[in-house]
């Protein structure tokens, strides 16, 4: 009887083995979705990106070839599809490409948005260009999420300027709203404040808040060699530019230190005049020449020009000044006033 | 009987076990790939995943969407905020996850901005319902920055992912005007595992085994049964003899069974298969013994055994006599008839025809009487090993020895048994009588000589393979 009462527990034990097995076998657990959490990254992959700027490219690329400005709305937007628009018009006036800035879009770097909302905008910057002018800063707006990616604006750098530094493309750098309270002054104010720098130079109260650069030596220097060649004449010459921000909303991104780069569209206008009675005056450069057309010659030349600027916007604390780091100055239309 | 059946029972499913195992690995093998399909139930014409779907079986997964005939459908992969941010405020249907291995589960998408639109501005959900009023036009994700990758065509289109890390979800959009919800088919690699091929082949070949071992046990304890009335008899009779019976009691059962029987011929072929049979099955009486006549004795031997190992390790060696004395009692249990006969059928078998094993066995029974010193210790604890010891020589109990023989305070160790053996042999030369005495200590060469042929030759003995050295021996 012994055995038998060693054998019944193995033959449980193993009965009950097999019968685990065998139901164990018939239900296999659905899975369930698992799924990653969310991590803090760009919304735009750099491979993305690349494809984007290669889409964006090879529009203006066709178009500039073909001189066919409508086409570039598909991949061109806001300030940049002006710009772009009025250089073609431009280029075919002087039947040449020189006033077509070179935006062939091989990136040193690129700055991805990191927000999830729309719009998205990302930065990229050009290599040194094949005519040796200074690298491109492109901006790309997604207005919603059913639009593309497209340029809405650029500007060319500053000859020697230091970019700020950025969040690694991998993580995004977040969009900075026009309001942002967390700057020396909000990207929108900063705008304005700069047009005004522009406009009257040392004379404004926001003077203190740039630091010079060279656009405004650039005004310093043609302003004085406009009026200069006027006085020459005794024609009491003078110069003034006028600028003022668009409607354009104003596009900023967080830098590494906490500020911003803020990009906006501006207009400007420059004025020549030579007060002398009798005294006439023409268009002083080639492009404008070409824009001049047969209007008649009087004591004034009016030139409109579609500009971009991008300035760095130091973090409120900071002691520094707001620089401009780039700028487009196109013009556009000239007249006699 | 209840042995027997359990005994069935167990083959039964230790074969069934087998076939499960082999089964599954075959003809219930799992197919090598999962397919589900969603069924989008709402009135829109988006179709997006959940994340965490696209991998939830493997990594790979080929996407397939149906569209009615001459429709437009376009596939799209994107991370979620971006295919919920192309959405937006449209109808869509979210996939899920599985709720069976063919069906994909399909709720309503619920658009993240609801209940802004829904309370701030009224006038939305009006326009809204106004959209969705007319035949729906499906709005073409295709060709936005946004997506990973994307397909589009007619009626039917397929895409291939491979998981990436992210919350990566598919878009499907049925395109154009009337268009509609596209079916979605997502098709998974399986790695079709067969986790249950060696659990069940093992796990019922295992049974089988333990089956078969019981079913043979059932069938000694139905021989021994019979032997046992025939033995009765002479149990009575012989039950002077009982002082010379000893531990290895079994002898005279095996002598006696094979007296018995001129019926039990196959007894003697038996001893070669024995050793085979036993490794398997550890825990069962050594099948040293004939294949029928033996395994018949062990069982009932080890069925008594309690009764009789009580009495021997307690007081077996100093007085042989009167420890015998229980013994007789057991007579009546069954077990016991059968010991006291050998005696007398003793010399007869012995030139007769009985196996050598049992032969040696006798002798040794009998010195055991003499020189019960060794003897007792050893067998007692074990089970069937008592009277296997003497048949089944020394190495066998040995090792049951060491695990069983632990209780009885004095473990028969391996040498021990070899010693005893040695003094048996001996005295089987029948050179010096009174060998037991000295055996067990004077005789260290066997210990000394750890020699394979040493070995050897206890392997044999072990196993009953009668060898040149018992032949030489006797």
């Amino acid at each position: 009887m012994i055995r038998m009462r060693r054998t019944r527990p193995t033959a449980v034990v193993a009965t009950t083995l097999v019968t685990v097995g065998l139901l164990t076998g018939c239900a296999e657990e659905l899975p369930t979705p698992k799924a990653e959490a969310p991590v803090a990254e760009a919304v735009v992959t750099q491979a993305q990106e690349r494809e984007i700027l290669d889409k964006v490219a090879g529009v203006v690329e066709k178009v500039t070839k073909q001189s066919q400005a409508d086409d570039l709305a598909p991949r061109l937007a806001g300030p940049a599809l002006d710009i772009r628009t009025t250089q073609l018009k431009v280029a075919a006036a002087r039947k040449d490409s020189e006033p077509l800035t070179d935006l062939s879009m091989q990136m040193q770097q690129v700055i991805l948005p990191s927000d999830e909302t729309w719009p998205r905008s990302s930065y990229a910057i050009t290599v040194q260009p094949k005519d040796l002018t200074t690298p491109v800063l492109m901006a790309f707006d997604q207005a919603s999420a059913r639009d593309q990616y497209k340029l809405w604006g650029w500007v060319r750098l500053l000859p020697g300027v230091t970019m700020p530094q950025f969040a690694e493309a991998e993580l995004g750098s977040a969009a900075v709203p026009p309001d942002d309270a967390s700057l020396k002054t909000t990207p929108t104010d900063a705008i304005k404040q700069y047009a005004s720098v522009l406009t009257v130079d040392k004379d404004s109260k926001y003077a203190d808040n740039f630091a010079d650069d060279d656009l405004r030596q650039f005004f310093r220097d043609y302003g004085k060699l406009q009026v200069d060649a006027i006085n020459k004449e005794e024609c009491k010459g003078a110069f003034e530019v006028a600028y003022e921000p668009t409607k354009d909303p104003v596009k900023a991104v967080r830098t590494a230190d906490g500020g911003a780069l803020v990009m906006a569209a501006m207009i400007s206008k420059e004025t020549i005049t030579a007060k002398e009675e009798g005294c006439e005056i023409g268009p002083p450069t080639k492009t404008t020449q070409a824009l001049w057309g047969d209007a008649d010659v009087t004591n004034v030349v009016e030139v409109n020009y579609q500009d971009m600027v991008a300035m760095y916007v130091p973090p409120k604390e900071s002691e520094d000044q707001i620089s401009l780091v780039g700028y487009e100055h196109v013009p556009s239309s000239v007249s006699n006033g | 009987m209840v042995q027997r059946f359990l005994a069935i029972l167990l083959i039964i499913a230790g074969l069934g076990g087998i076939g499960y195992g082999i089964a599954t690995a075959t003809v219930l093998r799992e197919s090598d790939t999962v397919v589900a399909t969603a069924t989008p139930s709402g009135d829109g014409t988006l179709v997006v995943t959940e994340p965490g779907v696209l991998g939830l079986v493997d990594d790979q997964v080929t996407v397939r969407a149906t569209v009615p005939e001459g429709q437009k459908v376009t596939l799209a992969l994107g991370s979620e905020v971006d295919v919920l941010g192309w959405v937006g405020d449209d109808p869509y249907d979210s996939v899920t996850g599985l709720s069976t291995w063919e069906t994909l589960s399909v709720a309503p998408g619920t658009p993240p901005e609801a209940e802004q639109t829904g309370e701030e501005s009224g006038e939305q959900p009006g326009e809204e319902s106004a959209d969705a009023g007319k035949p729906a036009k499906g709005p073409d994700p295709s060709g936005s920055d946004m997506w990973l990758s994307e397909v589009s065509g007619e009626t039917t289109v397929s895409m291939r992912w491979t998981e990436e890390p992210g919350r990566v979800v598919l878009l499907a959009a049925g395109v154009g005007d009337g268009a509609e919800a596209p079916t979605l088919e997502l098709t998974w690699p399986r790695p079709a595992s067969t986790p249950y091929l060696w659990p069940g082949v093992l796990g019922g070949g295992f049974a089988l085994i333990l089956g078969v071992f019981m079913a043979i046990g059932a069938r000694r304890g139905k021989k021994k049964a019979t032997t046992r009335t025939s033995s009765t008899v002479r149990t009575r009779r012989t039950e002077s003899e009982l002082p010379r019976r000893d531990v290895f009691g079994v002898d005279g059962d095996q002598t006696e069974a094979q007296a018995d029987g001129p019926g039990f011929p196959p007894a003697q072929p038996g001893p070669p298969a024995g050793p085979g049979s036993r490794p398997a099955g550890g825990a069962f009486p050594p099948a040293g013994e004939p294949a029928e006549s033996g395994t018949a004795v062990f069982l009932p031997a080890a069925r008594l055994r309690p009764g009789r190992g009580t009495p021997e390790p307690v007081a077996p060696e100093p007085e042989p006599a009167s420890a015998w004395g229980p013994p007789a009692p057991f007579g009546g249990a069954g077990g016991a008839a059968p010991i006291t006969p050998p005696p007398t059928p003793e010399p007869a078998p012995e030139p007769a025809a009985a196996p050598a094993a049992s032969v040696r066995g006798l002798r040794r029974s009998r010195r055991a009487q003499q020189g019960p010193v060794a003897a007792p210790a050893g067998p007692a604890p074990y089970g069937g090993a008592p009277e296997q010891a003497p048949a089944a020589p020394a190495a066998q109990p040995a090792p049951a020895a060491q695990a069983a023989a632990a209780p009885s305070g004095r473990p028969m160790t391996r040498r021990e048994m070899r010693l005893r053996e040695q003094a048996q042999r001996r005295a089987a030369t029948g050179a010096m009588p009174a060998v037991p005495a000295s055996a067990p200590e004077p005789e260290p060469e066997p210990e000394e000589q750890q020699t394979p042929s040493s070995r050897a030759a206890a392997w044999r003995q072990t196993w009953g393979v009668t060898g040149s050295d018992d032949g030489g021996n006797r």
